[in-house]
């Protein structure tokens, strides 16, 4: 991303800022990785599906662009599931209807902050592979300068608004699909 | 004595050894003269040495986040094989212009694309390519958007579309996208659609 700040550096501070900002409101929080770790697709999907979440909030960062760029999957054709085997790379459709009202809430949240959002689908991996509500956040710079990702005021005003979006639809959330 | 049929006998043998050296000597000096020297080669065509045809290039725009269609006059082959490596081959040369609205490093190539039956198209992209592309998940999926709709649009009959790195299956484009799937098109362009409408 850039010399002095990496992606992984910079997704870890977004997401301790967020566990802070959700256990103030009383919602605990799982960090599948709490430090430069390195881990795969599967062991993402894998520590995130044993947990059983309300949601899934995959978090990225990018130079490239400004302001939010909010996925949701776009899962490939179901392959064979089998009673509680599920086919893996769509394990996501059962949950895809969560998960886009789940954007569609943190789409107004952002959009209050008047932080520029964009609403997008993507195959992307291990959202795919999520059997709870799941949605992944590109963050890129509010103005365009790199630096604002470390910026702590903008690091806040992206936990806040995910967690009001999620608390807005935790009612549908917790149901199970 | 030495018999006279024996030294005639070396004596012709060594005029045959004395014309099969003169020989091999005069046939070297011809080969040398006929390789060119490295800095003489001129570089082959561009493919695609048909007659020229309009087509739809999908090209991928950073700073809108989104493709437009771009009409490109380019010879084509007759084989359905030829016709798309030339169109991506023509599609990548854009992106490594000077003025690339989607700048994709330097050295990136597509190797091949292979058309299976039914409707599979396979990219096999260089290791540069891969390599060097931009990390993000929206620059990464602009590129493949851009790829497989540029095929699937001027190539009938294209509904699935697979990338290799140099041959081998790879997790992901550059840490994004994923390359471990077969891309359908239906799902490309209901992705693509949203990259156009998405606020």
């Amino acid at each position: 991303m850039s010399d002095d700040l990496g992606e992984k550096t910079a997704t870890l501070n977004f997401a301790l800022r967020m566990r802070q900002e959700f256990e103030t409101h009383g919602l605990s929080t799982l960090l599948v990785r709490n430090g430069d770790e390195t881990l795969t697709l599967d062991q993402r999907s894998g520590i995130a599906n044993r947990a059983h979440p309300a949601i899934y909030v995959c978090i990225h960062a990018s130079s490239e662009g400004t302001g939010i760029r909010l996925y949701t999957a776009l899962v490939p054709a179901a392959g064979e599931s089998h009673g509680l085997f599920i086919d893996w790379n769509s394990a996501q459709a059962a949950f895809i209807d969560t998960s886009q009202s789940a954007a569609t809430n943190l789409t107004a949240e952002f959009s209050k902050r008047r932080i520029p959002t964009r609403s997008l689908v993507a195959p992307l991996r291990p959202l795919n592979n999520i059997t709870s509500a799941a949605v992944a956040i590109e963050v890129a710079p509010f103005t365009g300068g790199v630096s604002d990702l470390s910026s702590s005021g903008y690091q806040q005003q992206i936990a806040e608004s995910v967690v009001a979006g999620i608390l807005e639809v935790r009612a549908k959330l917790v149901a199970k699909p | 004595m030495i018999p006279r049929h024996l030294i005639i006998g070396v004596a012709v043998m060594f005029v045959v050894a004395l014309s099969t050296g003169a020989y091999v000597w005069h046939m070297q000096g011809s080969l040398a003269k006929s390789v060119p020297d490295a800095d003489q080669t001129h570089p082959l065509p561009p493919p695609g040495n048909g007659p020229s045809e309009q087509v739809t290039l999908y090209v991928a725009h950073d700073d809108t986040g989104s493709l437009r269609p771009q009409s490109a006059q380019i010879p084509l082959s007759g084989g359905r094989q030829e016709r798309a490596e030339q169109l991506v081959k023509t599609l990548l040369q854009l992106y490594l212009g000077e003025s690339s609205p989607h700048p994709i490093a330097e050295g990136a190539e597509v190797r091949a694309v292979y058309l299976v039956d039914p409707g599979l198209a396979v990219v096999d992209l260089n290791t540069a390519f891969a390599e060097k592309h931009r990390s993000g998940i929206l620059v990464e999926e602009l590129t493949v958007a851009s790829l497989v709709q540029t095929l699937s649009s001027n190539i009938p009959g294209i509904n699935r579309i697979k990338f290799l790195v140099e041959g081998e299956e790879r997790e992901s484009l550059a840490g994004h996208a994923d390359l471990s799937r077969f891309y359908d098109v239906a799902g490309v362009d209901r992705m693509i659609s949203q990259m156009q409408t998405g606020q």
